[in-house]
């Protein structure tokens, strides 16, 4: 039996193809439009309402400091006055308590590059470990790693203090015995750096093996015949291939370590010349008004290089957040 | 500068030693198959040294520094000539590779995780029991004090709720919401259904309402991370999802994201700070500064200085952290939400559904896991809230939380008990948010 | 090059489950062995014990004169082709294939020299410089083979190397690894769930199943002696066709009687080559005809005795593929289902399912291969004779042939 098809020429109702009436199609579609508007325009108030604190304080320190502290920003529009004066008031040093917020953000960096890059080592070996080696107890030791992301930093703090000041000592049946020495590192840097590398372990560690565990397992076995053994396929294979997410961490990490408060405000006093910017700023701020005009200046120059690093790198920072969508 | 230069100067000297000591070890350890000498040699070393260390750590003998040396002198000996003296037969030297390799690959990490994180915990934990300098033990006695401290947790107040306006309110909305629901479940003979869009959401605005009337009558250190709590996840969350929805259907979609999300590139100092200038208050009779009382005064009221005023100035520090959280709720939530089979809209589209219902019935449940998560970081996030409190009224005014009180007990009362009995108090209300996370991760790792 | 010998070679998984059984199989220095079957018969976990990428829980492996059981991969010498190829997706073409001379520290020159020498064999030489991304399925497929010969290794592996490569890739592919490999002269082991694959390229072949080891032959004695049903039934496409009927013997003669109406008879000279079947009189057997050995009665062939029994069967489907016609034909005979042949079929629950009802039915669906002159069309009738010398015979419990 054979068929064959005819093409039929039959017309179709109009409602059908979706054709609206010739004569309502003006009010229709214009209210449609209007309508598909309404998202875009109730969109673009809330972005509005968004920037506008930023801009506020954006605007501000272009301003003087009587023009600071006796009209609103907003006044710019009519009356601009536009100096740099508070941008040079914040880097001066001249006196003691001065802004130098150029040394302040110095100390940020030298917190905020070791606290950033040796993580990246040490994790990505653990997370090496956990994806593609076998050794019992690797589900519930990984399992633990990844916990210890919610852990808040308050449960370390006295601990660490004490143990930045005096080192770490174990007393057992009358006998001291020394775990850790005493290096004295209460009040330095690198008290606040070591202590971020440990906080930043457990997100390093879960996003690169995260990203580790999902490269093509029949990849390692070739190189295993092609006589590679685990630090080789590491070095050659998984780090070249895990690019993208050591990215994502790094800048992920570097923002959180450079925002960060509480533990330089934790390990360093507070008038301190080592402290880092996050430090300096809440401090100036404490300040009842005197110094206001600075405090525009000194919150911008803190903000720049996160704004910088955000703006230009986002993808990746997005890419980290995603994935590490776990981390508090 | 100089600072600079030492740190970045100690950083590559880290990294060096640590690549240079991992490539050494696992050399090492790659010996043993074939040449377990030299195998037997560098390990005896190592543990020589460590067993040096280890035999002086009471500091009871002299030549403190000499101890690991000579021990690992001792070691490498011992290693050489003893030990090996008795190789394994070669399929076992084979293993030895293989199964300390693991070690070597995770020591490090693990060495880091358990100074600053695993060690300290326990410490803190035991800490809270004992009293203000840690010397002696004190029992339960930091843990009563604290919950016996109305300033940091009491009920007393919870009367007032009932009789607020918004309380009111509220009740008001949920009875007309029931009774709606109800009624219409009768006319059209329909089962009674609180899920849709119009009675969820306005039992919703009934339950903010009534949190509202919580932060006028209710005080106190814990009560304020509560508020926290509630306000900032819902409302981040929810206008993160708003904005996810609205941007997916409008132009400039990517710049109005990223202008939202913008803040939470910024320290939580910065954020604060600007919005110091927001609320900023000058007394009546001279301009306002700040932009909440320029539209405030403008509208005809007289100028507040809205982050002292009890019991609402929590609000406006809690509006600090929505603005920053809210651009993390949108990036994860917009990604979920396009990440939703566009068969799945088109089949509602086809199936007569609306576009408030095809997102309701259909968009939501789908990333009611994303949702999930976003809830759960952002409350974890924001129970650790310290930097927000300590900037703008330092914990004064009846706004201090957990986190910003035990700052306190420790640097300004130095009381170490009273304070790390607070942190537990923290990382207890954390953990379960934890535990949730850590089953999700397992679930994800299985499938 | 070496020899591969496997003396009871056994792996069992740490949750009890057993994928290879006692395999012994010796192989010789520059032989083209196959490993086929359908899947989950442990051929692939065997070839992943001889690369070292499994433990052997049990028994002996060597490979030449050396025991290799507890040697990593890289100690014994083998190269291996994967199925997805695994080829390295941030290097280049050139640093792929010279990726293990790299490691083995060779000089720089003399890697060079051998990753061309391996691209001309290949046809690579113009994609050298290329990324895996930017080739092709065959294309990635040759660098994976380039990988593996730079090396000069003892024994290849290759795991179901062209299962991913459409079907006219495969077919050309096909011969050029099999000329590759005579060119070279390296033992091979190659493991496929293709049995054309496995036919056109072995130089013999082992079949298995559930971890056993069937049969290991060269193709054309696997094809003409199948040692049990399930061997039967796998090897040829389409499959030989099985039924139960019971032997009988009449004054001297023998015969098969398939149903009430059918019978065939069967050959002194088939009955001398199954011994066993005097002990079957009057008793089931199951018996094997291929396609190719069922004939239109009306079209003559040598092959057929004249005055032979006919079959009388319904054409159910007839398919014309020019050069001959596939025929599915349905007679009075009951056809042999087992759990050999199900497992043979290596299919889904559909077509099972299919095979139960027929065998329930009493009615046997035959494929035969007819002249392309056959004039029979679907719904007709025909006589089908059958050439009686080439008929199998196996043992309905223990599905082994009834041969000597």
């Amino acid at each position: 039996m054979s068929t064959t098809v005819t093409p039929t020429t039959a017309p179709l109702p109009e409602a059908a193809t979706g054709a609206a009436p010739t004569r309502g199609r003006g009010v229709g579609t214009r209210l449609h439009g209007l309508l598909g508007a309404v998202p875009t325009g109730v969109l673009w108030i809330l972005v509005l309402l968004w920037t506008l604190p930023s801009l506020g304080l954006f605007v501000s320190s272009f301003r003087s400091e009587t023009a600071v502290k006796t009209t609103g920003w907003w006044t710019v529009v009519t009356d601009p006055q536009l100096t740099l004066e508070s941008y040079r008031g914040v880097f001066s040093s001249s006196t003691s308590d001065a802004p130098d917020m150029w040394q302040h953000f110095m100390n940020s960096a030298a917190i905020a590059i070791p606290a950033t890059v040796i993580p990246i080592a040490i994790a990505a070996f653990a997370a090496y470990a956990f994806a593609w080696m076998d050794f019992p107890g690797r589900h519930w030791l990984f399992v633990a790693t990844v916990a210890m992301l919610a852990v808040p930093f308050q449960m370390s703090l006295i601990p660490l203090l004490q143990l930045y000041v005096n080192g770490a000592h174990l007393t057992v049946f009358g006998e001291t015995f020394t775990l850790l020495p005493d290096l004295d590192l209460q009040g330095t840097i690198t008290a606040v750096w070591l202590t971020h590398i440990g906080f930043g372990l457990p997100l390093a560690i879960f996003l690169l093996h995260n990203y580790m565990a999902s490269l093509p397992r029949d990849v390692f076995e070739a190189a295993r015949i092609d006589g590679a053994d685990h630090p080789t396929i590491f070095w050659r294979l998984v780090i070249p291939l895990s690019v993208p997410a050591l990215a994502a961490f790094a800048i992920f990490q570097f923002l959180w370590v450079w925002n960060d408060y509480l533990v330089a405000r934790t390990f360093l006093s507070i008038g301190s010349t080592d402290a880092p910017m996050t430090v300096r700023l809440a401090t100036l701020s404490g300040s009842r008004g005197q110094d206001w005009h600075l405090l525009t200046a000194a919150a911008f120059v803190s903000i720049a290089v996160p704004l910088a690093v955000f703006f230009a790198l986002q993808r990746y920072f997005v890419r980290g957040l995603l994935a590490g969508s776990v981390k508090g | 500068m100089g600072e600079l230069v030492s740190t970045l100067i100690t950083v590559v000297l880290v990294i060096t030693v640590m690549l240079a000591v991992f490539v050494g070890v696992n050399l090492l350890v790659d010996q043993a198959p074939k040449r377990f000498r030299v195998f037997a040699t560098g390990a005896g070393a190592l543990l020589g040294a460590v067993a040096g260390a280890v035999a002086n750590s009471g500091g009871w003998f002299l030549g403190g520094p000499l101890w690991p040396l000579g021990g690992a002198v001792v070691g490498a000996l011992l290693g050489a000539f003893v030990w090996a003296r008795h190789p394994p037969p070669p399929d076992r030297a084979w293993r030895i590779p293989d199964r300390t390799r693991p070690v070597i690959f995770l020591a490090p990490a693990l060495f880091f995780l358990t100074i600053t994180l695993v060690a300290p915990t326990i410490r803190t934990i035991y800490l809270s029991f004992r009293d203000k300098r840690s010397e002696e033990t004190a029992g339960l006695e930091n843990y009563r004090s604290l919950f016996g401290d109305r300033t940091v947790f009491t009920v007393e107040g919870w009367r007032d709720i009932l009789t607020s306006r918004l309380f009111v309110i509220a009740v008001g909305i949920v009875v007309v919401a029931v009774v709606l629901v109800v009624v219409r479940a009768r006319l059209e003979r329909r089962s009674i259904d609180f899920t849709g869009p119009a009675p969820s959401g306005s039992l919703t605005v009934a339950a903010i309402l009534a949190v509202l009337a919580g932060v006028s009558a209710l005080t106190g250190v814990v009560w304020n991370n509560v508020f926290w709590l509630v306000l900032v996840t819902g409302f981040a969350t929810l206008l993160g999802l708003a904005v996810a929805v609205l941007a997916d259907r409008s132009k400039g979609e990517s710049v109005a994201k990223s202008l939202i999300f913008m803040p939470m590139a910024i320290s939580f100092v910065g954020a604060s700070v600007i919005w110091r200038f927001v609320f900023a208050f000058t007394p009546a009779g001279k301009d306002q500064i700040g932009l909440l009382n320029a539209f405030w005064v403008g509208g005809g009221g007289a100028p507040q200085d809205w982050i002292r005023q009890v019991p609402w100035n929590n609000l406006f520090l809690i509006a600090i952290m929505i603005w920053i959280q809210t651009g993390f709720a949108m990036v994860v939530l917009s990604a979920a939400i396009k990440g939703v089979p566009s068969e799945l809209i088109e089949a509602a589209r086809v199936d007569g559904a609306s576009e408030v219902a095809t997102f309701w019935r259909v968009t939501l449940p789908q990333i009611r896991t994303t949702i999930a998560v976003v809830v759960t970081t952002l409350m974890i996030t924001v129970l650790k809230v310290f930097d927000i409190v300590q900037v703008m009224t330092g914990g004064n005014n009846d706004t201090d939380v957990i986190a910003n009180r035990m700052f306190s007990e420790v640097f300004v009362n130095r009381d170490n008990g009273r304070g790390s009995a607070l942190a537990v108090l923290l990382f207890v209300v954390v953990l379960p948010l934890m535990v949730i996370n850590v089953r999700r991760l397992q679930t994800e790792e299985r499938s | 090059m070496s020899a591969v010998t496997m003396d009871k070679m056994t792996k069992v998984y740490p949750n009890g489950v057993t994928a290879v059984s006692d395999l012994d199989l010796d192989i010789a220095d520059g032989e083209f062995l196959v490993l086929v079957g359908p899947s989950g018969c442990g051929k692939s976990t065997a070839l992943r014990m001889v690369a070292g990428l499994e433990e052997i829980t049990d028994g002996t492996l060597k490979i030449g004169e050396r025991v290799v059981n507890d040697l990593p991969p890289k100690e014994r010498d083998i190269a291996m082709v994967f199925q997805n190829y695994a080829l390295y997706p941030h290097m280049t073409v050139e640093q792929n294939i010279g990726f293990a001379l790299k490691l083995a520290r060779l000089p720089k020159d003399e890697i060079t020299k051998r990753v061309h020498d391996a691209a001309k064999t290949l046809q690579l030489e113009d994609w050298l410089k290329r990324k895996p991304a930017q080739l092709s399925g065959g294309q990635r497929q040759r660098v994976a083979m380039g990988r593996a010969i730079v090396r000069d290794p003892s024994v290849f592996l290759m795991d179901e190397p062209l299962s991913n490569l459409d079907a006219k890739l495969r077919v050309q592919m096909r011969a050029e690894i099999a000329k590759l490999q005579r060119d070279l002269g390296t033992t091979t082991v190659y493991v496929t769930h293709d049995q054309v694959e496995a036919m056109t390229m072995g130089d013999r072949v082992a079949v298995l199943r559930e971890g056993l080891l069937q049969q290991v032959s060269e193709p054309e004695r696997l094809y003409a002696e199948p040692a049990n049903l399930f061997v039967a039934a796998f090897i040829g496409s389409p499959s030989m066709n099985l039924l139960e009927a019971t032997f009988e013997r009449a004054n001297g003669d023998a015969r098969v009687v398939l149903s009430d109406e059918q019978s065939l008879d069967v050959p002194a000279a088939v009955v001398a080559d199954n011994p066993e079947l005097e002990g079957f009189v009057d008793k089931p057997v199951v018996v094997g005809i291929r396609p190719e050995h069922i004939f239109d009665a009306s079209i003559h062939d040598d092959r057929v005795d004249a005055s032979g029994p006919r079959l009388q069967a319904d054409v159910e489907l007839r398919e014309a593929l020019g050069s001959e016609l596939v025929m599915h034909l349905r007679t009075t005979a009951q056809r042999a289902v087992t759990d050999d042949t199900r497992n043979a079929a290596d299919a889904d629950d559909a077509v099972l399912d299919e095979l139960e009802r027929q065998a329930e039915s009493g009615e046997a669906l035959l494929v035969a291969r007819f002249d392309a002159r056959s004039r029979a069309r679907i719904g007709d009738r025909v006589e089908l004779a059958v050439d009686t010398s080439q008929l199998h015979f196996f043992d309905p419990e223990t599905g082994n042939r009834m041969s000597a």
